[in-house]
C-alpha cells in the first residue's frame, strides 16, 4: 500500500455519526411501536409483513455476498474499493436470522401445506418435501452455507487488512466460484420453500431464477447506494471517480433489465398457456387492487430505472446514481411484498397503515447492521493486492 | 522529394511520435493548449481515457442505436398487429388477436437486430468514413512502431492552426521522438474515393451471385437439407389409402347401416317376404303422385302406362307381362316388393335404383291401377 493514504479516514474503522445513529434508533423505535399496534389489530397481516421484511433484508445480504463472489470469480479490478462495502452489507445475512423468527413461529398460519385439506392429492404428493421437519432442516442448511460463506469471504478479507498476506486473495478466488454455485442452488430452493410454497398448489420452474436475479439487483443497488453516500461524505479515497461508479451503474442497469426479462418470461408463459392452475397465482395479483400494484412494479422496477440509467453519463453521475439505487431498493421491496402478501391474505386493500412499520424496520435493521459490521475494519480492503491498480482504474 | 512527387501527393496531416502513453497524454494537452482542435491519437492498444483528454464528447452513436431500436419497435408492433389482428385473424387458445405480451419477444428480437446492424453500419459509414481505399497513416515511416510500442499524436490538415511549413516545429517537444508530415496521393489523379465505385459494386454483386448460386447448388445436389419445406412433403395420410389408425379411411363398425337402407332379409325367399313384409307407407295424395312419377320412370317402359303390358319399348325388347293378372292382383304387397327388390325372370332388380320407400309407394300406385281396371261393385257410386 502506498504510504499516502495510510492515515486517511477510510483506513480507520467506520464510526457512525451521532445524527445517523439517532435516526436509526428512532426508526427502530417507530417500527416496534407500529408493529405492536399492527399485530394487535391483525395478527396474520403482521406475520406476512414480517416475512416480507425477512426476505427483503436477506436478499440484500445475499446479493451483496454474490457481488463479492463475482469479483473474485471474474478477477475484477474496478470493484476492489467497493468490496468492503459489499462485505459489510453481507452481514445482513446473519442479521436476517433474527428476522426469520416470525416465519418459523408462525409457519402453521402462513403455509397451507402445514394442514392440507383431507383428500388433497396434490399436497399429499408434495408432502415428502413440504413437511415441517424437512423444512427446518433445509432452513438450517441454507443459513449454515450462507453464514460460512460470509465468514470465509468477509471476515477473511478483514483479517487480510491486518495480516497483509496475499494468500487470502488466492484462497478466496478459488472458493468463490464454488460458493457461487452453492448460492444459486440454495437461493433457488429458499425461494421455493419460503415464498413459492405460500401457494402450494402453484409452481413455476423459473421462480428460483426470479429470486436470484432479485437478490443480485438488490445487492448491487444497496452497494451502490451506500458507496455513493460514502463517497459524497468523503469516506472513500479521492482516486475513486465516476469511472469506478460507472461499473456499478452498468451492473445495476443490466441486472434491473435482467429482472424484467425473467419476470416477463414467467408471466408470458403462464399468460399464453392460460391454464387455470397456473394463472391462479397471477389472478391473485390482479384482483382487489393488486392490479395497480402490479403495474406500479412494471413502472418502478423496470421503466423508470431503465430510462434513468440508459445514458452513459448517467452511470457516472453520483447524484443520479444515489436516487436511482434508492429507487431500485424501494422497487425491490415492493417486489418482495408483491410476491408474498397476496399469497397469504386474499381480501382487503394491498396497503394500509399496518404496513407503515416496514420501511422504518428496514432502515433500522440496515443501519444497525452497517454500524456493527463497518466498525470492525477499514472501509476499503487495505491490503488487497489489486487495490493499487484498481484505484487507477480508467474506463 | 522531386517536384513530380510534390504534385502527386497532398499533405493531410502530421504526426508526433512518443515512446510512452504518459508522454502522449502530455503532448495531447500541450497541443490543445496551443489551440489545435483536429486531434487524434494512434496507439498499439486502446488507451483508456484518451478520448476525454482529446476533448471529444460522448459518441453520438447511441442516439442512432436508440432511433433504430425505436423504429424496430414500431415496425414489429405494427407488423404483428396487422398480420395477427387485421389481415389473417387467428384465434390462438382464446387469447386476444392483438396479444400484446405475445408480441414482446418478436419486438425485442427485431429491436436488437435493427439497433445492432444500424450501429455497426453507422459506425463504419458515418463515423469512420468507410469504405475507402487506405489511410495516410499507412504510408508513414513510423507505422510499424505505432502498432508495436510507440504512440502518436495526429493533427489533421483541416485544423485552422495547421500550416505545412511550421507544423513540424509546432509539434516538437522534449519527449517527441520524431515528427512527420502525412501525405496521400491526390484522389483526382489516380482514383476516385467513392462508396459506389465500379469495382466495389462489381465485387458486391459478384459475391451475391456467387454465394447464392453456390448455396442453391449445395442445397440442390450436395446435401439432404431441402431448400424449402413444401407443404406437400409433410407426413400425412393420402386419400383412399388404408390406415390402421383412426385418422385415415377406416371400415365402418360391424352392423352399421346407412340411413334409409335397411338390409333386405328375404333374399331368394319371395314367398317368405310375401308372408311377412307389410307396406307401412301411408296412402295419401302426395304418395300416390310420387308413385305415379316413379312408376312412369321405372315401370311404364315395359309394363305400360296402365300396367297392361303395352309398354313403349317394343322390337327386340322382351314383352313384359300385364300386372292385372289374377296372380299379381292376389299377391300381397310384400310379395310384389320381393319382385321389385330382387327382380324376376328377365326383370332386373331395382334395389339399387329405387329407394325402399319409393318401392312401397310404387306398389300403392300399382294397387290403384289394378283397382281402376278391376273395380268391385261397391266402388260404383
Amino acid at each position: 500500500m502506498t504510504s499516502g493514504i495510510v492515515s486517511r479516514v477510510y483506513t480507520k474503522p467506520y464510526s457512525m455519526p451521532r445524527k445517523l445513529e439517532f435516526a436509526g434508533r428512532g426508526a427502530g423505535a417507530a417500527a416496534i411501536l407500529l408493529l405492536a399496534v399492527s399485530s394487535w389489530t391483525d395478527w396474520t397481516r403482521a406475520l406476512s409483513d414480517s416475512l416480507v421484511l425477512f426476505i427483503f433484508i436477506l436478499t440484500l445480504g445475499l446479493g451483496s455476498l454474490f457481488l463479492v463472489t463475482l469479483e473474485y470469480t471474474v478477477n475484477a479490478t474496478w470493484s476492489v474499493p467497493f468490496r468492503r462495502v459489499s462485505e459489510n452489507l453481507a452481514a445482513l445475512i446473519p442479521a436476517s436470522l433474527i428476522l426469520a423468527l416470525p416465519m418459523l413461529l408462525g409457519v402453521g398460519r402462513l403455509y397451507e401445506w402445514m394442514h392440507p385439506a383431507p383428500g388433497d392429492a396434490i399436497l399429499a404428493g408434495k408432502s415428502a418435501y413440504l413437511n415441517l421437519p424437512f423444512f427446518l432442516v433445509r432452513f438450517a442448511l441454507f443459513f449454515t452455507a450462507w453464514v460460512v460463506g460470509y465468514r470465509m469471504l468477509a471476515e477473511g478479507s478483514r483479517r487480510q487488512d491486518k495480516s497483509g498476506l496475499h494468500g487470502f486473495s488466492v484462497t478466496a478466488s478459488r472458493f468463490s466460484p464454488v460458493f457461487m454455485i452453492l448460492l444459486v442452488v440454495t437461493i433457488t430452493f429458499a425461494a421455493f420453500d419460503w415464498i413459492m410454497s405460500l401457494v402450494p398448489h402453484w409452481y413455476s420452474s423459473i421462480f428460483g431464477v426470479y429470486l436470484l436475479v432479485s437478490c443480485m439487483v438488490a445487492g448491487v443497488a444497496v452497494t451502490t447506494f451506500v458507496a455513493v453516500l460514502l463517497k459524497m461524505k468523503g469516506y472513500l479515497p479521492a482516486e475513486i471517480r465516476g469511472d469506478h461508479f460507472y461499473n456499478l451503474g452498468a451492473l445495476l442497469f443490466a441486472l434491473n433489465t435482467a429482472w424484467a426479462y425473467i419476470a416477463f418470461a414467467q408471466f408470458l408463459l403462464i399468460w399464453y398457456a392460460n391454464l387455470p392452475h397456473e394463472t391462479a397465482w397471477y389472478a391473485m395479483r390482479a384482483a382487489n387492487g393488486w392490479g395497480k400494484v402490479s403495474w406500479l412494479l412494471i413502472l418502478g422496477h423496470f421503466l423508470v430505472p431503465f430510462i434513468a440509467l440508459l445514458n452513459r453519463s448517467a452511470k457516472t453521475n453520483l447524484k443520479r446514481l444515489r436516487w436511482v439505487s434508492l429507487w431500485v431498493l424501494a422497487a425491490h421491496g415492493l417486489d418482495m411484498y408483491w410476491l408474498i402478501a397476496p399469497s397469504v391474505r386474499t381480501g382487503g386493500s394491498p396497503f394500509t397503515w399496518q404496513e407503515l412499520w416496514l420501511p422504518f424496520a428496514a432502515a433500522a435493521v440496515g443501519l444497525a447492521t452497517w454500524r456493527w459490521a463497518a466498525a470492525r475494519a477499514a472501509l476499503i480492503p487495505l491490503n488487497d493486492p489489486k487495490l493499487e491498480s484498481s484505484l487507477h482504474f480508467h474506463l | 522529394m522531386a517536384d513530380g512527387e510534390q504534385e502527386r501527393f497532398e499533405v493531410v496531416g502530421a504526426i508526433a511520435v512518443y515512446g510512452a502513453p504518459e508522454e502522449l497524454a502530455e503532448g495531447v494537452l500541450a497541443a490543445r493548449a496551443a489551440g489545435f482542435t483536429h486531434l487524434d491519437t494512434v496507439s498499439p492498444y486502446p488507451l483508456h481515457g484518451i478520448d476525454r483528454l482529446l476533448g471529444k464528447g460522448p459518441s453520438r452513436l447511441g442516439y442512432i442505436a436508440a432511433a433504430a431500436g425505436l423504429t424496430a419497435t414500431i415496425v414489429a408492433k405494427t407488423a404483428q398487429w396487422w398480420v395477427s389482428a387485421v389481415d389473417y385473424p387467428l384465434n390462438i387458445g382464446g387469447n386476444p388477436l392483438f396479444a400484446l405480451p405475445a408480441f414482446v419477444p418478436v419486438t425485442f428480437e427485431l429491436m436488437v437486430l435493427f439497433a445492432s446492424l444500424t450501429t455497426v453500419i453507422a459506425m463504419l459509414a458515418v463515423f469512420n468514413g468507410l469504405p475507402r481505399y487506405g489511410n495516410a497513416l499507412l504510408r508513414s515511416s513510423y507505422i510499424r512502431d505505432l502498432t508495436c510500442n510507440h504512440y502518436a499524436l495526429v493533427v489533421g490538415a483541416a485544423d485552422k492552426r495547421f500550416s505545412a511549413g511550421t507544423i513540424l516545429e509546432d509539434l516538437s517537444g522534449p519527449n517527441v521522438e520524431a515528427v512527420e508530415l502525412l501525405r496521400r496521393e491526390k484522389p483526382s489523379l489516380y482514383y476516385k474515393e467513392r462508396i459506389l465505385s465500379v469495382p466495389f459494386l462489381v465485387l458486391v454483386v459478384g459475391v451475391a451471385i456467387f454465394s447464392s448460386t453456390a448455396t442453391r447448388f449445395v442445397f440442390r445436389y450436395g446435401g439432404e437439407l431441402p431448400l424449402y419445406s413444401f407443404m406437400k412433403h409433410q407426413t400425412r395420410l393420402a386419400a383412399q389409402t388404408p390406415s390402421s389408425s383412426s385418422t385415415g379411411v377406416t371400415r365402418p363398425i360391424e352392423g352399421t347401416v346407412a340411413r334409409g337402407f335397411l338390409p333386405y332379409a328375404y333374399k331368394g325367399r319371395p314367398d317368405d317376404a310375401g308372408a311377412n313384409l307389410v307396406n307401412t307407407v301411408p296412402v295419401t295424395a302426395a304418395t300416390l303422385a310420387r308413385g305415379r312419377d316413379r312408376f312412369t320412370v321405372f315401370c311404364q317402359p315395359c309394363h305400360g302406362r296402365l300396367a297392361d303390358a303395352r309398354g313403349t319399348l317394343t322390337a327386340a325388347f322382351p314383352k313384359a307381362p300385364t300386372l292385372h293378372s289374377r296372380k299379381v292382383r292376389e299377391w300381397t304387397d310384400g310379395r310384389v316388393y320381393a319382385v321389385l327388390t330382387e327382380g324376376q325372370n328377365l326383370m332386373p332388380k331395382w334395389e339399387a335404383q329405387i329407394s325402399r320407400d319409393d318401392r312401397w309407394i310404387i306398389i300403392h300406385y300399382l294397387r290403384a291401377l289394378q283397382r281402376s281396371q278391376h273395380a268391385p261393385e261397391q266402388d260404383l257410386p
